[in-house]
């Protein structure tokens, strides 16, 4: 009977396990199941499934989410990876399980973006649109730029993501009008004031009036590190390096569109990294250290130029110095960043969508100024120093005294106390208060840029003046190589083939041996195809070059 | 005549009974049966795509085979060789030198004479088995940076002139993932090795003592006979990891100045295969991972057996 009764109750153990293995029903497949609740929109509440593969986009918890959540009735189970998922491994999993959510918001590089189009896995976002919210097609295109639902239409003629943070027209001449064209995280070689002071802030824009600065500091101080980035800047790529000699993304030679390894200045580049290690300069730290190493050694005071941004200045200065101040040397002149517009996040709707219609509607919100002020600048106040807390603001208030092209009731501006708050620690602040980017859909940063654009500050002035003429687009060089095609091996290989020769080109300890390098370098990328890949660059490009003059 | 008709039964119908008296105990590993069938098991038979060019809109029966050219462009990229040769380089060493580390460990946190010191000692050398890795390779890349610890009290000692440059001398790189490897893992390993010392019939270090035996006579004739078996079973497990490399070292050890010395098969596998979701390709590089373990496996199981009668199966 003992032996029975055990036998029974193991038994039963396992049938309830198996039970917990089974597919979880979070209970809000029938929308209409759950009642009504406080939500403005006066429809019912639900819960839609998203996905999201950054890693830092919000659990849809915090207040800025609930706000939304009250105002719609929407809210959001979310899904997202521990580490950032560009590779697509989630959606394969998603989709070899038949278990897509309701709505992605992804990088817009998404390995696995054209497998969800191809294989007829979305919601045309035209026809959602027609159907259920025509007039987020005026705000699209009055707002953002016609851009957004032309530009990525996929070979039926339909479009199938919404981009956000594409550089449309009409972006780009906000973003020029308010001083905000150049952002400010653009590579910078950032310098300790005072040892820059000492040797009479000579001139820099040059690569040979760099090292002779650099080489004078180093010599004034041999107990620090002359130069220190981190591998992340440096390692794959001198990503430091390129933007000050002017480096494109494809080296048009003549007909030819070809890889960067062949363009004369990028090898110029890779030498006078290699005239920079020979001097002492430039050491092996810089493609090893992790980004948090780099940055104590920086924050002690061991480094006299840094791979930074022009954010820099406002830093904590080096605790050996109290009293100086970093600062961004003036770039070369051969300075140059180059953008292939291809915007930032793409949202998309699966056809596993439990409710389209709600869908679109929130975005058709989401996408309007209203809704942009939700999900970006918070609560709004009346004034300046209306500010009580994090969470329930009042964060943003309308300055009458600057005009905006998209706000006739002024700039908008965060108040004194969040942005007092905001100084004090940026990213815990951001996270308390919860809204903006981890809680995005879609964004216009035409309208959540003007938050942080100034257009009387004379120092961003400054720096937007210098900068923006050195920021150049090219629309011409989106080329679409799929990753698990032959081509995108090749593509793959070479990069990491040049990654693999970067460091022995670096650290190589003559000009004969360098040459010597470069050359078994090409060697081995025509060996792995380079000119295969390089013949469909050159006839994407000119495709690209058509489909461009004819818009 | 009955027993006669006992043994003349079928011989499912005697494993029927069996199972039957057995079946509270049967039930019990019901779920770890389950568990490996379902996740090891029926996975097995996704090894399909290797030979396919897999495509996840068409699915296992939907993707075009293609036959053997997975393995075939494996086997043309010289970058595979590489990672082959450092994963069976690296493997090599960690078991010449990490594997018996703990039984050596063991032995002398037996001999010592003090417990409360032999606790310490065997608690804080297991310790770093719970530091996550990425933690310990922060550590070690941070106390051996050449502004490190070592480097600056070598430089402060005048032992040398300049810092070493220990994570970007390739040479020094497969010295050092072994170093860490025992930092990290002896303690731990030791365990095992304790538990199956003290399970050793004191009568016989009494009777060897009687003789006259020493303390180094006591480890070699009894201690180290008595392991023996254990080691060897633990030896079979462990070669089966010789094509599989340490990942944790690769990535987060690695850099591209010592690349030629930590690149194992599978950061190869990650990047070729899963980093450009070319599934099939992936597949390929395990499969041909599995089945050299598995025919290694298999020989030092019998090799095993034949020099010291310790087999696994």
């Amino acid at each position: 009977m003992r032996k029975s009764m055990s036998a029974l109750l193991i038994a039963s153990l396992l049938v309830a396990m198996l039970a917990g293995c089974a597919n979880k029903n979070n209970g809000n497949a029938n929308p209409s199941a759950s009642p009504g609740t406080n939500a403005e929109s006066g429809e019912g509440a639900i819960t839609l499934d998203l996905y999201s593969d950054r890693s830092w986009y919000s659990d849809w918890t915090g207040a800025g989410a609930k706000r939304i959540t009250t105002k719609t009735g929407i809210s959001f189970n979310v899904k997202k990876p521990v580490q950032d998922d560009g590779d697509g491994k989630d959606i394969s999993l998603m989709i070899a399980s038949n278990s897509l959510p309701d709505l992605m918001v992804v990088d817009k590089e998404n390995k696995m973006l054209k497998q969800l189009i191809d294989g007829n896995y979305l919601y045309s976002m035209d026809e959602l649109i027609d159907q259920y919210a025509p007039n987020l097609r005026k705000i699209l295109d009055e707002q953002y730029g016609e851009e957004l639902l032309t530009s990525f239409k996929e070979k039926d003629g339909k479009t199938y993501k919404l981009i956000s943070g594409y550089q449309t027209k009409k972006y780009l001449e906000e973003a020029k009008a308010n001083g905000g064209l150049a952002p400010v995280w653009l590579p910078q070689f950032v310098v300790r004031k005072d040892y820059y002071d000492e040797i009479g802030r000579p001139d820099t824009s040059t690569p040979d009036k760099f090292l002779d600065a650099l080489q004078q500091m180093a010599k004034n101080h041999p107990d620090k590190i002359p130069y220190l980035g981190d591998k992340g800047q440096h390692s794959k790529d001198l990503g430091w390096f390129l933007p000050q000699f002017g480096i494109e993304d494809y080296y048009v030679n003549g007909d030819k569109v070809q890889h960067k390894l062949h363009n004369p200045q990028y090898k110029e580049m890779v030498k006078f990294a290699n005239a920079m290690a020979s001097k002492g300069l430039l050491t092996k730290e810089s493609f090893v250290n992790t980004g948090e190493v780099t940055a104590q050694k920086v924050a002690a005071g061991s480094v006299i130029v840094s791979a930074q941004n022009s954010a820099a200045k406002n830093n904590t200065p080096p605790k050996d110095n109290p009293n100086t101040s970093f600062e961004m040397l003036t770039p070369f002149s051969t300075y140059m960043y180059p953008t292939i517009p291809k915007g930032w996040m793409a949202l998309v709707i699966p056809k596993s969508n439990k409710n389209p219609e709600r869908t679109i509607k929130l975005l058709e919100y989401a996408a309007s100024k209203e809704g942009q002020a939700d999900f970006f600048f918070g609560v709004q106040g009346t004034g300046k120093d209306d500010f009580k807390s994090l969470e329930s603001g009042p964060h943003f208030y309308y300055d009458k005294s600057v005009p905006n092209n998209y706000f006739p009731e002024g700039k908008p501006s965060f108040t004194t106390g969040f942005n007092d708050e905001l100084s004090k620690d940026w990213s815990g602040s951001w996270k308390q208060a919860g809204l903006g980017e981890p809680i995005m859909l879609v964004a216009n940063w035409a309208v959540s840029n003007t938050v942080f654009w100034n257009p009387q500050d004379p120092d961003k002035l400054a720096y937007d003046k210098l900068m923006s003429p050195k920021m150049k687009f090219f629309p011409e060089f989106n080329f679409t190589i799929d990753s698990t095609s032959e081509l995108g091996v090749i593509e793959a290989k070479i990069n990491t083939l040049r990654a693999d020769y970067l460091t022995k080109l670096v650290f190589a300890k003559s000009e004969t041996e360098f040459d010597s390098i470069y050359s078994e370098m090409m060697g081995v990328a025509d060996n792995i195809g380079l000119a295969k890949l390089e013949s469909e660059y050159t006839k994407q490009y000119a495709d690209n070059k058509a489909k461009l003059a004819n818009q | 005549m009955k027993q006669l008709d006992a043994s003349l039964k079928p011989k499912s119908n005697r494993t029927w009974k069996i199972f039957k008296s057995q079946l509270t105990l049967q039930m019990m590993i019901l779920p770890c049966m389950l568990f490996l069938l379902i996740f090891a098991y029926i996975p097995l038979a996704g090894n399909i795509i290797a030979f396919q060019d897999f495509k996840i809109i068409s699915g296992f029966t939907g993707s075009e085979f293609v036959g053997l050219s997975n393995f075939q462009e494996m086997f043309s990229d010289p970058t595979f060789y590489m990672a082959m040769k450092n994963t069976v380089i690296l493997s090599l060493f960690y078991l010449l030198v990490v594997f018996p580390a703990p039984l050596l460990f063991a032995l002398l946190i037996n001999e010592i004479p003090f417990v409360r010191f032999r606790k310490i000692l065997q608690t804080t050398s297991y310790l770093p088995h719970f530091i996550s890795f990425a933690m310990v390779a922060s550590m070690w890349i941070i106390l051996l940076d050449s502004q490190g610890v070592v480097n600056q009290s070598l430089l402060t000692l005048q032992l040398i002139q300049h810092p070493i440059e220990f994570w970007t001398d390739p040479d020094l790189f497969r010295p050092l993932s072994l170093l860490v490897s025992i930092w990290k893992e002896t303690g731990w390993g030791a365990i095992i090795f304790l538990a199956a010392v003290a399970g050793i019939n004191p009568d016989l270090y009494e009777a060897a003592m009687m003789d006259g035996a020493g303390r180094i006579k006591r480890i070699i004739h009894i201690t180290l006979p008595n392991l023996i078996p254990l080691f060897a079973i633990l030896f079979i497990l462990k070669i089966g990891t010789l094509f599989t490399g340490n990942l944790d070292h690769s990535i987060l050890l690695g850099n591209s100045f010592n690349k030629e010395s930590s690149y194992v098969i599978e950061y190869y596998s990650l990047q070729m295969g899963l980093e450009l979701t070319r599934y099939s390709y992936a597949t390929a590089v395990s499969l041909f991972q599995a089945v050299m373990s598995l025919l290694l496996v298999l020989f030092a199981n019998w090799f095993s057996g034949k020099v010291s009668g310790n087999r696994l199966f």
